[in-house]
């Protein structure tokens, strides 16, 4: 993560060569996230290099792209990581419906369900953009207090106060209903 | 229920501003006093307790990215030499897996971990393989050794460790019922595996029940020691944030939270959690890394209730968030629960933290010079008379056990009169000898030469001990008077009185280390137990018990602190002799703890009387006559005496000041307490030079700020409030509170806490920020309540900034009540005359005014008018505010001339007040022009503490 400074001079510049040039170290930042996935590759719905290829492309998708900066890249990288996880869950669902007796018993009740995850972050953020921004960056791109500081441009002590108010918040839309 | 909760949204976001700020166990209490709907309050509440969820969602992007599918058994994962069996589980970390070793003399049952990082790095992979080769070295019967480490094909670093089949060590005692000494047997294995550990300098890091196992014969086997480390190496900056998030927060210690540098300390602290857990089935909880690192992972009042009072310590001791206050070493962890087993009493740790109380303890601490220690030795008297000997000649009855005795006394003061000679010899050749090098030899040799006297060994140890404590090594003291302790009970047993002297020396300084709770507890326990043999109604029983009901006091158990202070000074009077040491300490204890329960008015005759015997027993120029006068004046001050409380405290700075040369507690002491006086007397500018002075020679006395520097910002700001500089008194104030929270961490609570935060919340009303100001009033309140079981001036005056803050609020009647509540604590505590109570009275009447009650409020004011009349000197703008007030009461109730008298008394009170800045001239002033022009309408209901 610390190249990231010079990749976003790159990426406002918009330089393809330096694009291309770039492609690996996008490929490295969003690998970090998705490492964990390795130690499941035969386990897993969805392989790790399918997952960051996709991630890639969905990044660099598109000739119009150009970060500011950071913030902006950032922003990105969760949105990105966010909708990848709800395509996959879709796409386990439609599994479910068409094989249900198969998938049974892999939901884990202390996994959050992204799809709900993603509704609630929805109704966050009709309520308070800011705080459904903080908890984006915070889930889906596992952003530090100051990092998501930095990026939005408050200070950390407003990004920790906010964050517990989004969990609380996203906490009582995902609890079950007693 | 969450669509109603999305619904008021905006209505619980400010609630949770304030109470995501809190506490967890704090949080129900502020709901239910600043939320009336009851509907809302039951939504937020919910909102908060989805604990479960709340710790999925601070799992993040793991909880998705690593979802084991246990369907694919047929693809997992490959590692050389190994045949994987079967998917074990998954934690934070790493997944574990049920392997084959081949081996040449069959298959090896092993357990692979696959780590959750990659290691692609050259430098890297080294390093990794260099500390799992260290770890491969740690071998104990309780530790699952570490077999072997390496990468599998695709980089991705494993561990194979010995596989134990069996649960976790909190299950295991679940499942099978086992009672609390088995318990405490597992927890013993427990520690010496991480003792072992810790002697090869490897620290585990993430240590919990899932990391404590038990294999099939129930023997304990620790898992995962060191991963942590091998997964973060040393860890700084954003490693170490890595490290934060990856380990199990409840089981963290605050410093590996906030990312400082990991010691053997953090085991100490995850074994303290992991104790409380398998003894009180509480699990901990912590969720929030900004609020919450130093807070208990615990509910402490539920956690002492479910494991009793030394249970409860141990914990205490080994969970305190500075790691430096912590037990040592988890040895000294294992050894006080092993003590517990053994039905032994607890110890308090060697704690290196010394710090010095505002009076309780203070007045027993000598600056002790090598030359003083000279004196006190070579006389072959001890410091502080232990075992008054020659009452011991005067008790035996027949003339030949007379002479006896008096030959053993004669014989022991040669002894101890050589063994101080040969430690002079010893250390005062060239140049001279320092106290703290003659004490630390005085030890070896006492060590040496009384091996085979027991009772002289004793004698010189406790001696010892005593010393480091009043030259203010408190925490030297612990260890020559805990040996004392321990020769004293095998060679004379716990009726002994020389055995009870040496307890109460232990509890003097388990005081002054803060150590309260459990210094009073094995005081009490040696009392019981030397009360129950032949030698009651001993000098030493009196010092005893004087200082036990010192330490209730110290708990906020008044009751309890004063009947057994008057059974001690009772007992002192029967069988003492009138001019003995202990009957005067006895007396000035009482009186101390009446004054600190709130009842100056019974504290001041004992207080004199003290005061009085001391100058008779030490001279009027002795250190001790002058902490006599501080102690006096304590009590005086709340009695509205500020004239003689500033002669008795000028006496007492002269006799210190001659006493002691150089920069010292006791003069830094004397100008703080003088400066208190004169606050109070309105000399306001005169009083901030006295603070400036003492906060420099606290400065010169400490390199690192001190308590005694915190305590007088803390005066300071109560000064920058009198005069009205209220961003300044805000200032200081919140710079002491930082550096008590830094300097006391847990204690704090029971060292003048609350009456900060009431402070706090006086000021920020002051400043308009009425918010802030409720949210420490509130702290205040909840804090003094838990602290005082019955009435006590900190609630009192907790109550009244509540009505301040109430009365800003526009809350009339709010006002009103909690204002009369003060009132009537300071009455039940017959303290109606101090500053702070007429404050709280005059409040009262303003309150009342407010709401319409005129000849209530009349009457209120009238009475506070007299009670400040009744100080002397007499306060000007304090009286000059009672008679704004009355005439505008007055003026309402249609007494016009009455009003203008009072208002021409007013204007010439202030007149007469000199140029000096007085917040209170300022708002006085305002009362009286707003009374001219609509005296319905005033608000300037400020009043100021003390």
């Amino acid at each position: 993560m610390t190249t990231k400074p010079r990749m976003s001079e790159i990426l406002a510049d918009g330089d393809p060569v330096a694009l291309d040039a770039l492609i690996p170290q996008v490929y490295a930042t969003l690998r970090q996230l998705a490492h964990r996935q390795r130690s499941y590759e035969a386990a897993h719905t969805l392989q790790t290099t399918a997952l960051v290829n996709e991630a890639c492309l969905k990044l660099l998708d598109g000739s119009g792209i150009a970060f500011a900066d950071q913030a902006h890249l950032y922003a990105y990288m969760s949105r990105t990581m966010r909708h990848l996880l709800i395509d996959r869950a879709r796409r386990k669902m439609a599994q479910k419906r068409q094989a249900p007796a198969m998938t049974e018993g892999v939901a884990q009740s202390n996994i959050i369900d992204v799809l709900a995850l993603d509704e609630a972050l929805t109704k966050l953020a009709a309520l308070d953009e800011r705080l459904a921004r903080v908890a984006e960056l915070r889930l889906f791109a596992e952003l530090s207090s100051p990092e998501i500081a930095d990026t939005i441009g408050v200070n950390a002590r407003t990004v920790e106060r906010d964050w517990l108010k989004a969990r609380t918040f996203l906490a009582a839309c995902l609890a079950p209903e007693t | 229920m969450s669509v109603d909760f999305i619904q008021r949204w905006h209505e619980a976001e400010p609630l949770l501003d304030r109470l995501l700020e809190l506490p967890a166990t704090e949080q129900a209490d502020w709901l239910r006093r600043n939320c009336e709907d009851a509907a809302l309050r039951v939504l937020v509440t919910q909102a908060l307790n989805h604990v479960p969820v709340a710790e999925a969602l601070e799992r993040g992007m793991s909880q998705w990215m690593s979802t084991p599918d246990r369907r694919a058994a047929d693809k997992l994962p490959t590692i050389p030499g190994y045949r994987l069996l079967r998917f074990v589980g998954a934690g934070g970390m790493a997944s574990v897996f049920e392997a084959e070793r081949e081996l040449p003399g069959g298959p090896q049952k092993v357990a692979i971990k696959l780590l959750r990082i990659d290691v692609h790095d050259v430098e890297e992979r080294r390093r990794f393989l260099h500390e799992q080769s260290i770890l491969v070295r740690l071998q104990h019967p309780h530790i699952s050794q570490l077999l072997d480490a390496g990468f599998s094909p695709t980089g991705t670093p494993f561990l194979a460790l010995e596989f134990v089949a069996g649960g976790n060590l909190v299950q295991h005692c679940e499942k099978y019922g086992i009672d609390v000494r088995g318990r405490l047997a597992l927890f013993i294995d427990v520690s010496k595996a991480v003792e072992h550990a810790h002697r090869s300098l490897i620290v585990h890091r993430d240590l919990k029940p899932s990391n404590v196992l038990i294999d099939e014969d129930g023997c304990v086997k620790l898992v995962d020691f060191g991963i942590a480390k091998l997964l973060v190496g040393d860890g700084e900056g954003a490693q170490t944030r890595t490290e934060a998030r990856r380990l199990t927060r409840a089981y963290a210690a605050p410093e590996q939270i906030i990312g400082d540098a990991t010691t053997t300390s953090v085991d100490v602290y995850a074994l303290g959690v992991l104790l409380a857990e398998l003894l009180s089935g509480l699990q901990p909880r912590r969720l929030d890394q900004y609020v919450g690192a130093a807070t208990s992972v615990f509910d402490d009042g539920q956690l002492r209730q479910r494991l009793g009072v030394d249970l409860h310590a141990i914990v205490h001791e080994a969970i305190r968030p500075d790691p430096i206050r912590r037990y040592a070493s988890a040895a000294a962890l294992r050894e006080d629960v092993e003590r517990y087993l053994d039905g032994k009493p607890l110890h308090a740790r060697a704690d290196t933290f010394a710090y010095r109380t505002l009076t309780f303890t203070k007045r027993h601490a000598l600056a002790v010079s090598a030359s003083m220690v000279a004196v006190v030795l070579l006389a072959g008297t001890t410091a502080a008379g232990l075992y008054e000997s020659h009452l011991a000649r005067h008790a035996a009855k027949d003339a030949q056990a007379q002479a006896l005795a008096a030959k053993s006394e004669v014989q022991r003061e040669d002894a101890l009169k050589s063994f101080m000679e040969g430690l002079f010899d010893n250390v005062s050749r060239g140049e001279e000898a320092s106290a703290e090098v003659l004490l630390a030899q005085g030890r070896d040799r006492a060590d040496r030469d009384f091996a085979k006297q027991p009772a002289l060994h004793v004698e010189i140890l406790a001696l010892i001990g005593d010393l480091e404590r009043r030259s203010g090594h408190a925490d030297r003291a612990q260890q020559p008077l805990e040996e004392a302790a321990s020769l004293a009970q095998t060679q004379f047993g716990a009726t002994d009185r020389r055995t009870l002297h040496v307890e109460y020396l232990l509890a003097e300084e388990a005081d002054e280390l803060g150590h309260v709770r459990s210094g009073r507890l094995r005081l009490q326990n040696a009392i019981e137990a030397f009360q129950s043999g032949p030698n009651r109604n001993s000098p030493e029983e009196v010092q005893a018990l004087a200082w036990l009901a010192g330490l209730d006091e110290r708990l906020g158990e008044s009751k309890k602190a004063i009947d057994i202070g008057t059974t001690s000074v009772a007992l002192a009077h029967r069988i003492l002799p009138d001019d003995s040491d202990a009957l005067t300490e006895a007396i000035t204890n009482l009186g101390w703890i009446w004054m600190d329960a709130g009842h100056p008015g019974q504290a001041e005759p004992l207080l004199r009387e003290a005061l009085a015997r001391k100058r008779a027993l030490f001279g009027a120029g002795h250190p001790q006559v002058a902490d006599a006068m501080t102690l006096l004046t304590t009590a005086l001050l709340p009695l509205g005496r500020y004239a003689e409380s500033e002669v008795l405290m000028r006496s007492a700075l002269d006799i210190d000041e001659s006493a002691y040369t150089g920069p010292n507690a006791h003069v830094a002491g004397d100008l703080n307490n003088l400066a208190n006086i004169l606050v109070r007397e309105g000399k306001f500018a005169e009083a901030g030079a006295f603070y400036e002075k003492s906060l420099e020679m606290d400065r010169k006395l400490a390199a690192t700020p001190s308590l005694g520097e915190a305590i007088t910002l803390g005066h300071l700001a109560h000064v920058r409030f009198s005069e009205g500089s209220y961003p300044d008194a805000e200032t200081d104030l919140r710079d002491a509170i930082n550096q008590k929270q830094r300097l006391l961490g847990e204690d704090y609570g029971d060292n003048g806490q609350s009456l900060d935060s009431a402070s706090l919340a006086e000021i920020l009303v002051a400043r308009g920020r009425i918010g802030d100001a409720e949210l420490a009033a509130n702290q205040a309140l909840a804090e003094s309540r838990r602290n005082h079981r019955e009435a006590h001036p900190d609630i009192a005056f907790a109550l009244t900034v509540e009505a301040e803050i109430a009365a800003a609020r526009g809350a009339r009647e709010r006002a009103v009540t909690f204002a009369g509540e003060a009132v009537a604590m300071y009455d039940a505590l017959a303290e109606q005359s101090s500053e702070n109570a007429i404050r709280a009275r005059v409040l009262y009447g303003e309150t009342l005014g407010l709401v319409g009650r005129s000849t209530e409020a009349k009457r209120e004011f009238k009475s506070a008018l007299t009670a400040a009349n009744l100080i002397a000197p007499k306060p000007a703008s304090l009286i000059a505010h009672i008679d704004a007030d009355l005439a505008g009461t007055e003026a309402l109730l249609g007494d016009r001339s009455a009003a203008d008298r009072l208002r021409t008394e007013a204007e010439r009170l202030l007149a007469g007040m000199g140029g000096e800045k007085n917040g209170e001239c300022d708002a006085t002033v305002h009362i009286l022009a707003d009374n001219r022009e609509t005296p319905l309408n005033r608000t300037h209901s400020r009043s100021s503490r003390q």
